[in-house]
């Protein structure tokens, strides 16, 4: 018998029992959802993570200073207790210093392209006249302006002059002149805005208007009014305005083309380490790279999507007999009818196909429902974290190739057990 | 000289365990004509069915053989003997056995799709209005009456054009109008279109409208005669 008539019978089978096949196909949504749902996240967080990890700069290296590991051990009473580290407040001789980092470049000259340097100022008001604007401010230079890759509306860029001088200029995002200065750009430039950080006004002038561009991390959820911005102002400005004297906690190495930024991590963490760090016994250099962060990232993420399935292969498992044992069900339901068609020429292999078909639209439907009820869930969950939700491809294959196994593994018995039944017994049958 | 369609050789069939056996049909011979109408009688638990069943190859024999066209039954496999009963017998049961989940036209054309042809509308057609399904073609089975479904189940037994037509007991399930209308129809296809026919029947009135009458007794074939000498 044609495929296309094994399929069309399987779901006019289907429709005269909807209930019960909606129920017997329970289990396979849940499952094939969970696995939908878990693999789309996965997909989703790992391309924006590695979306914006590449935006960042995929060749870069973030240096930090971390604990050291050490533990005390204290021994008493015939015991000995271990204690892990204790938080030690970072002091001046613990930074990393321009004399380092110049030490750093002439040593990996070939290597090392440049630094990108920031300080962070914080959370702040800006106010011109009656309008305000919510802003982060955070000193760059100009490694790291360059690496932010900003959109400059109109103005200019931070100049090596506003650097060596620690000039009061600002980079401000197009929303704060739409908030401030009625959207209005040309007339932004060269005003003067003041900002209050933490009970204190600073008044900068601003030079520059670069592009706003939305996250693709972290809620977005405030109006464009509340929406904080970068506001960005030379590296001198900032340490001047933080008092800070001491140093960098962290940095970013800007490689050449050409050097491996995981495998240049190991090398700046050894050289520094071993020159500036070996006698502290509080801090330590870290360095890690974009693709180091991506991938214990998706490691982490790995890991979780294994315990997912094989939760969904329970699921799965416990469809599948679902399956088996409706499809027996309804081989006894429909006895007299196999035996009609035993009578009228069917031949066992197009009794055995014709089951099998049935249970494999069983599981195909369902396939299709957990699909689409994975990626709903994944898209609530995606849209809920920040993240754009980008359905994964591999997971689809992957459920409808599974909702097809399930069906013939777990029709296949019925199914046999259907083709061999005697034309005269079946048709006896009450 | 007329054509041997069906014939069979010391055809016997026993039932049951080893101390309850039921000797159903025992040493039956019989050569059945082309074209001819043929009634089996005989009273309720004379082996009428279980010889039909042996005749359409349905069930296996105990002893002897069983010849459709020449082609001896025992010797094919299952594909075979499948083959054969899609291309070469209708069968007509008691209780319809239409499938409900297909049209009367689907149901009809279902021997078609089980031997992967395609299906001869012409046919289907003349088909249709022989047996006074044209208006009834889309309806579902529980839309018919019973004369309805069963001259569906006609429809289909003989949509193959097959060389023979079983019918156990097509008219048990109506009443004697429906009986009568059922058995015109049969008679008309039997006539026009050269159909062979073995019916069986308990009922005398059904089995003298045939070409002869064939008399089982306790499993045994007593006699074979002529429908006008009963």
């Amino acid at each position: 018998m044609l495929i296309l008539e094994n399929i069309l019978l399987a779901f006019h089978s289907l429709r005269a029992n909807k209930m019960r096949s909606l129920l017997t196909m329970l289990g396979i949504i849940i499952g094939i959802a969970s696995v939908i749902a878990i693999m789309t996240l996965g997909d989703s967080l790992s391309k924006s993570v590695t979306d914006s990890m590449s935006s960042m700069g995929a060749n870069n290296v973030t240096v930090g200073l971390q604990q050291k590991s050490t533990t005390t051990e204290v021994t008493g009473s015939g015991m000995t207790f271990s204690f892990g580290p204790r938080m030690t407040k970072m002091q001046e001789k613990d930074y990393v210093t321009e004399e380092m980092l110049s030490d750093l470049k002439t040593r990996y000259a070939h290597s090392i392209e440049g630094y990108s340097l920031s300080e962070n100022i914080g959370s702040g008001t800006a106010q011109h006249g009656a309008k305000y604007a919510y802003v982060n401010a955070e000193g760059v230079n100009d490694a790291n302006l360059k690496n932010l890759d900003l959109t400059l509306l109109a103005g200019r860029f931070l100049t090596e002059r506003d650097q060596k001088e620690g000039r009061k200029v600002v980079l401000v995002s197009d929303l704060l002149v739409k908030n401030m200065f009625d959207g209005n750009s040309m007339e932004a430039l060269e005003q003067t805005v003041d900002i209050l950080f933490k009970n204190r006004y600073y008044t900068y002038t601003i030079v520059g208007v670069y592009q706003y561009e939305e996250s693709s991390m972290g809620f977005s959820s405030t109006s464009e009014e509340d929406t904080e911005t970068m506001m960005y102002l030379p590296l001198k400005t900032a340490k001047d305005q933080n008092h800070n004297t001491m140093g960098y906690s962290q940095f970013t190495i800007l490689t050449a083309s050409g050097v491996s930024a995981s495998e240049f991590c190991d090398t700046v963490e050894t050289y520094m380490n071993q020159k500036y760090y070996s006698d502290n016994n509080s801090f330590e250099i870290s360095a890690m790279s974009m693709e180091s962060i991506v991938k214990s990232m998706t490691e982490m993420l790995s890991t979780v999507a294994l315990v997912i399935a094989a939760i969904a292969g329970i699921s799965l498992l416990v469809g599948g007999i679902g399956v088996m044992n409706i499809m027996l069900v309804s081989i006894t339901e429909r006895t007299r009818e196999i035996g009609t068609r035993k009578a009228l020429g069917a031949t066992n292999g197009s009794i055995r196909l014709q089951f099998i078909m049935e249970a494999i639209v069983l599981c195909l439907i369902g396939g299709a429902l957990g699909i689409l009820l994975g990626i709903g869930i994944a898209a609530v969950a995606t849209k809920m974290m920040g993240y754009a939700v980008s359905p994964s491809v591999n997971g689809i294959l992957i459920s409808v190739s599974f909702s097809v196994f399930i069906g013939v593994f777990f029709g296949y018995y019925p199914a046999n057990k259907a083709a061999k039944l005697h034309p005269i017994e079946a048709l006896r049958y009450e | 000289m007329t054509d041997i369609v069906l014939s069979c050789k010391d055809l016997g069939k026993i039932y049951g365990t080893k101390q309850n056996q039921v000797q159903a049909v025992t040493g039956v011979n019989l050569k059945l004509q082309k074209g001819k109408f043929y009634c089996i009688i005989g009273k309720s638990g004379s082996g009428k069915t279980t010889l039909l069943h042996l005749l359409a190859g349905m069930e296996k024999p105990d002893s002897g053989t069983v010849w459709l066209n020449g082609v001896e039954l025992s010797q094919l496999t299952e594909v075979s003997l499948a083959r054969l009963r899609r291309r070469h017998m209708g069968f007509v049961f008691q209780d319809y056995q239409l499938l409900p989940e297909l049209t009367v036209e689907e149901n009809i054309c279902l021997p078609f799709l089980l031997d992967k042809k395609e299906i001869d509308f012409d046919w289907l057609k003349i088909l249709l209005e022989a047996l006074s399904l044209t208006e009834l073609q889309n309806r579902y089975p529980t839309e018919l009456s019973g004369g309805e479904q069963q001259r569906t189940a006609v429809a289909r037994a003989i949509s193959q054009r097959p060389s023979i037509l079983f019918a156990d007991e097509p008219t048990g399930n109506l009443d004697k109008k429906t009986s009568e209308e059922l058995l015109d129809f049969l008679l008309k296809l039997h006539r026009k279109y050269d159909l062979t026919i073995l019916l069986v029947t308990h009922d005398l009135d059904i089995a003298r409208c045939g070409d002869e009458i064939l008399l089982l007794e306790d499993g045994c074939l007593k006699t074979v005669m002529k429908a006008d000498e009963k």
